[in-house]
């Protein structure tokens, strides 16, 4: 008698996703699919989609779901949460979405306190425009508007989001995880849950920011591209909880295994 | 029948108030009116006005062509406006704070009053100014009946407003029987 | 102007439509402060809770724009308001409405430009109201009240042709309109008319999950999707042309103007017929779809018309590409916080054209000699040698 260990979550549709292989956006996506699952608001969620590689989020997820234009994905959010409170919304946002043209509704959303959960997806580089610097892109990184490496005195610092977020004084979470290594997967879904339960248990808002990575715009393979995350992101990322005012992380169910959690993407890049 | 008003002075004069309490008062009357006040920066320190068109028949615009009357209330705006008012027309002028020889229209009626002093006298501030020289304007033209600006300030003194009820009318009252 | 039951009061045009906004069904605002419409978000931060609606003072018109977004998607009636710059900001989010098919009302009390501008009033906004304003091939359906009591009635009508299109829809007012106080009566002109939305975002309980969304990247779907916006924007053209005409039956010369310049142009319609000159008013109460089809049966008696704008001259182009070249289609107006006044337009009705005087004329030269000195003729061009490819320099 065999025993189902691994399945797909409820609110992971079964469709092969578009993203690049060994992009990490699929163990994201799979992660908060669990999310949603294990809260049960998978019949209240409306899920915020940002103009970048999971624009299409609403293939992925079988939940409501929005598309905002680029940036404005917290702006969408709050309008959401505003006129519906009994909602459950999420928004899942790159790191040019969030931290470059959007950086301006992150910080008000946050500072106001909205009762949003917010996946911050950050790879370093643009994705979809096809590897151009990002916010977040590392000193030195070469992409293809930095083609010498960025350099800060031209095009200033990686911004640190989770650090920022923890700041304000409407965050009551804000964590860096990264996706690796199984190890570190484990603790991204831990965090992600927490980012549930700030909202669903106290309305309010949790912030993620989940290291990715992108073999595409690298030009790596996708097991150098998770060194890279390790050990080239992870130095001026710092993984770790930069905020918790709420009580105790939830109770999770038995951990993923571990060796199928990764490898969900598969397909090619779109460059758009 | 069209008229038009304007009024002017400094920021804090009670210009616009006035203007709302005519044009408040025509439309209780029966008539229509609009009611255009300065807006935005221009509240803040300069100058104050605002024009009130009062009508038996629909208004179009409700901006000054030539103005039957005027309050002038400070000096800057009666050098400035005197020039705008129709030939015969009347400006009430507030000599509290308006030179009269700056004068310089002989085609105009023109009651002087210093109604900054009599509002000091009447009420004890310089704030009611602006129904002191209504009051004298009402006595010169009586546009609206004086009753229907008094029912305004009754039922307008509501909560920390019923402290000027009594100022109100005591200064509109000083404003129709002052003698130029 | 209202012939309804209820008191006339005296209000101003930005509150009786922020009140008009919250009796139609209104239950959210979002909005920034820019003048000359800050009475609104004022009025509407004491109002909305009061009817458990929510008011939010965005950071931006950015902001402002894509909460209502968020908000119409989950079916609520939602609105903002702001002034010409704002608006220019939130046309990214406007675009996103319109290929999103989403109902929302923007309200824009138009203040005086380019650029940061003035504080003064205008219609200089026309073109950018008429023409969709954002990116893409997209129309908005446009209101332009002329009285306080339009501007309480139009957020009605505004919701009601914004739920049956799925589109949003503009309010057109200038600085004017939103200051003026004017009698109204702010009871409903009638019942709440609303639509089924079966696009709502309120989680997928016991339906398949719904996505709201203006990207299609796969075949041809993104050109299919404008002609379907397409065949909309044709019924909406049949169907919601709106107008007004005022003594137009026997007259020789009709002004055809909107908004303020409207109310302007009525009080030169009644000096002129004064004079004995047959002047009517064609008013376009919509702006898009414009009532190309009321002008065009106006001109089959009518032989001259006179457009009245505060601008430098924008609906004259709809005008004149309605009536065509056979019909005499004059212009007046004044631009940047310029208003005619009924004076002017009288003369331009008697053919004369403006005298203002020799005064107003140097202004305008002195002005011309400041602001483009450097016009043709002045400065000589200068040859530099372009950067070569690979960034050397090409001797």
């Amino acid at each position: 008698m065999s025993k189902v260990i691994f399945e797909r979550p409820r609110y992971l549709c079964d469709k092969v996703t578009h993203y690049c292989a060994g992009c990490t956006h699929g163990t994201a996506h799979r992660l908060v699919a669990e999310a949603i699952e294990h809260f049960g608001v998978g019949e209240k969620a409306v899920a915020v989609a940002p103009a970048g590689c999971s624009v299409m989020l609403y293939k992925y997820f079988d939940v409501d779901s929005v598309e905002a234009p680029h940036g404005r994905a917290l702006a969408v959010g709050t309008g959401i949460k505003r006129a519906r409170p009994d909602l459950f919304v999420f928004t899942y946002q790159g790191d040019g979405d969030l931290a470059s043209i959007g950086l301006c509704e992150t910080m008000h959303a946050a500072n106001r306190g909205e009762g949003i959960t917010v996946i911050y997806v950050n790879n370093a580089v643009y994705g979809m425009t096809g590897g151009q610097m990002a916010p977040t892109t590392l000193l030195g990184q070469r992409t293809t508007t930095t083609p010498a490496g960025r350099k800060h005195d031209n095009e200033g610092h990686p911004l640190k989001m989770a650090e920022m977020m923890a700041t304000l004084e409407g965050v009551l979470y804000s964590e860096r995880v990264a996706l690796y290594d199984p190890k570190q997967i484990r603790r991204a879904r831990k965090a992600i849950f927490h980012a549930f339960e700030v909202q669903t248990k106290h309305n309010g808002f949790g912030f993620v920011e989940v290291l990715s990575a992108c073999p595409t715009n690298l030009h790596l393979s996708p097991v150098q591209s998770q060194k890279w995350v390790e050990n080239e992101m992870c130095a001026a990322f710092p993984l770790g909880l930069y905020k918790d005012v709420t009580a105790k992380p939830p109770e999770l169910p038995a951990a993923t295994p571990e060796a199928e959690v990764n490898g969900v993407s598969q397909g090619t890049c779109h460059a758009v | 029948m069209l008229f038009e008003f304007m009024t002017a002075g400094f920021g804090g004069q009670g210009i616009l108030y006035l203007g709302d309490v005519l044009a408040g008062a025509a439309l209780r009357e029966g008539r229509n009116a609009t009611f255009l006040p300065t807006y935005g920066a221009a509240m803040r320190g300069g100058t104050a006005n605002c024009v009130v068109i009062i009508s038996d028949k629909a208004i179009g615009a409700m901006t000054l062509d030539q103005p039957h009357a005027a309050v002038l209330m400070n000096q800057p705006s009666f050098e400035k406006f005197q020039a705008v008012l129709r030939p015969g027309g009347l400006i009430v002028a507030n000599t509290s704070l308006v030179d009269p020889s700056s004068l310089r229209r002989t085609d105009l009626r023109v009651v002087w009053i210093p109604a900054t002093q009599i509002s000091k006298d009447v009420v004890g501030t310089e704030r009611s100014a602006n129904i002191v020289a209504l009051g004298a304007l009402l006595k010169a033209e009586p546009i609206v009946e004086t009753a229907t600006i008094e029912a305004i300030f009754r039922d307008g003194a509501t909560g920390k407003r019923r402290a000027m009820l009594d100022k109100n009318l005591a200064a509109l009252r000083a404003g129709l029987d002052f003698q130029d | 102007m209202g012939e309804r039951g209820g008191k006339r009061v005296l209000e101003k045009g930005n509150v009786a439509m922020a009140e008009g906004a919250v009796q139609a069904g209104c239950r959210c605002y979002f909005g920034y402060p820019i003048t000359p419409q800050n009475e609104v978000p004022e009025y509407l931060s004491k109002r909305l809770p009061e009817v458990g609606g929510v008011f939010l003072q965005a950071e931006s018109e950015i902001a402002s724009i894509n909460m209502v977004l968020g908000a119409v998607s989950t079916g609520v009636r939602a609105m903002t308001s702001s002034s010409s710059p704002g608006i220019s900001l939130m046309q990214e989010g406007i675009s996103f409405l319109a290929g999103s098919q989403l109902p929302a009302l923007i309200v824009n009390v138009q203040r005086c430009g380019p650029g940061l501008g003035g504080i003064k009033t205008t219609q200089g906004d026309y073109y950018q109201a008429t023409r969709g304003g954002g990116h893409g091939d997209y129309r908005t359906l446009v209101l332009a009240p002329w009285s306080v009591q339009e501007m309480f009635d139009f957020p009605f009508l505004a919701f009601e042709l914004a739920e049956k299109y799925r589109n949003p829809v503009l309010m057109l007012p200038d600085a004017v309109l939103g200051q003026m106080k004017d009698a109204v009566v702010m009871t409903p002109p009638g019942p709440i008319i609303t639509y089924e939305k079966d696009y709502v975002l309120d989680g997928a309980k016991g339906r398949p999950a719904r996505n709201i969304r203006s990207m299609y990247l796969e075949d041809d779907d993104q050109e299919l999707l404008n002609y379907a916006l397409r065949t909309k924007y044709e019924i909406m053209e049949a169907n919601e042309q709106r107008h007004e005409e005022t003594e137009t039956d026997d007259a020789e010369v009709v002004i055809v103007a909107y908004g303020t310049a409207a109310r302007l142009a009525l009080s030169a319609m009644q000096q002129a017929r004064e004079e004995g000159l047959r002047v009517g008013l064609f008013r376009p109460v919509t702006l898009w779809p414009f009532p190309a089809k009321a002008l065009r049966a106006l001109a089959r008696r009518v032989k001259r018309f006179l457009v009245v704008e505060m601008n430098l001259g924008q609906m004259v182009d709809d005008v004149r590409a309605v009536l065509g070249p056979e019909v005499e289609v004059d212009f007046f107006g004044r631009p940047g916080g310029g208003m005619p006044t009924p004076r002017e337009i009288l003369a331009h009705l008697h053919g004369r054209g403006v005298d203002k005087g020799n005064e107003w004329a140097d202004k305008v030269d002195a002005a011309v000699d400041h602001y483009v000195w450097w016009r043709e003729g002045v400065l000589q061009p200068r040859e530099v040698s372009p950067v070569g490819h690979k960034g050397v320099a090409d001797e």
